[in-house]
């Protein structure tokens, strides 16, 4: 599966630990594109070119959380982009916060290794692949429009 | 040598734990605490990461890496080599930082403490001395660990005073 995936860090260190893991974990073939902080995120995010987002939750000029609800609110009937959020916030609370009430379909705390990074994405990575095979689901029109 | 913690500073062992926690699971080092500090820090060509913990505590967190030990620790980081000189230094060691407040943070949490971290800010230079206003209450601890010497402490501010009394 190819997955065209937006970083987004204000840590260009970490923007490249995040995806060198990604490549490790050999769940996808990734192509990246990285955003500095949510501000940048969203002027690159394009939903028709990113299928799915690794954002950090502490960032300037636009926080992670406020992003993801940004893009939640923009979000067309029917889409769902997948969000993962790889953060330094773990506390039960943040993370009830982000899964429950901010749009995130998945949680990473750092530091992360290859082994936690694979045991978090692959029950997401699945149902993306599913949803792909589906005539009706978002990823099968846009693999039909693809095609 | 053990110092009595002040009131502001109750908890402050969070962040000597934290920071034994994160040299193993984001550097793979296991580090000695060899105890709180007392005197000035001084060091020559130096880092310095600081960052925030604003909530029921009011603490500045910070780490301190001498120009030998500061390259070493990033690159057992970030899995590759960062010369003292590279911006890219700032970064991973700020990241480092980041990751030291999220441990101190959920570590508080654990006790009931409710804090929000801040960005983190780093500074490098020469001759770097940690100054800091008179009977404003300060932990420093020393660590060894298999790069160098590794400084981490944690001053309060007021509201740390206030909120304990």
């Amino acid at each position: 599966m190819e997955i065209r995936a937006l970083v987004v860090d204000d840590s260009g260190i970490m923007r490249k630990m995040v995806m060198r893991t990604l490549i490790e974990t050999k769940l996808a073939i990734f192509n990246f594109t990285e955003a500095k902080d949510g501000l940048d995120a969203l002027q690159k995010y394009d939903p028709q070119a990113i299928d799915l987002i690794f954002a950090d939750w502490n960032m300037p000029n636009l926080c992670g959380i406020d992003m993801v609800k940004a893009i939640r609110s923009t979000e067309a009937e029917g889409r769902h982009v997948p969000i993962v959020m790889i953060t330094t916030e773990g506390t039960m609370g943040k993370v009830e916060e982000a899964l429950n009430d901010g749009g995130v379909d998945c949680y990473i705390v750092k530091p992360f290794t290859v082994d936690i990074v694979l045991q978090k994405l692959e029950p997401l990575l699945a149902r993306m692949a599913e949803e792909q095979k589906k005539p009706s689901g978002f990823f099968g029109k846009l693999a039909a429009k693809l095609n | 040598m053990s110092i009595e913690a002040p009131t502001a500073l109750v908890n402050s062992d969070c962040v000597a734990e934290a920071f034994e926690s994160i040299s193993s699971s984001a550097c793979s080092m296991e580090v000695k605490n060899l105890g709180q500090q007392e005197g000035d820090i001084v060091s020559n060509e130096a880092i310095l990461a600081v960052i925030s913990l604003m909530g029921q505590v009011d603490w500045s967190v910070f780490m301190g890496l001498s120009q030998d030990v500061a390259p070493k620790m990033a690159a057992k980081f970030a899995g590759f080599e960062i010369p003292f000189d590279s911006p890219d230094l700032a970064d991973a060691v700020g990241e480092l930082a980041n990751i030291l407040g999220g441990e101190v943070k959920a570590r508080l949490d654990g006790r009931g403490v409710k804090a929000d971290i801040s960005l983190p800010s780093v500074l490098r230079g020469d001759n770097l001395k940690l100054m800091i206003p008179r009977d404003t209450p300060l932990i420093r601890y020393h660590f060894e660990t298999p790069v160098g010497e590794v400084i981490v402490g944690v001053v309060a501010g007021r509201k740390s005073t206030l909120a304990a009394g």
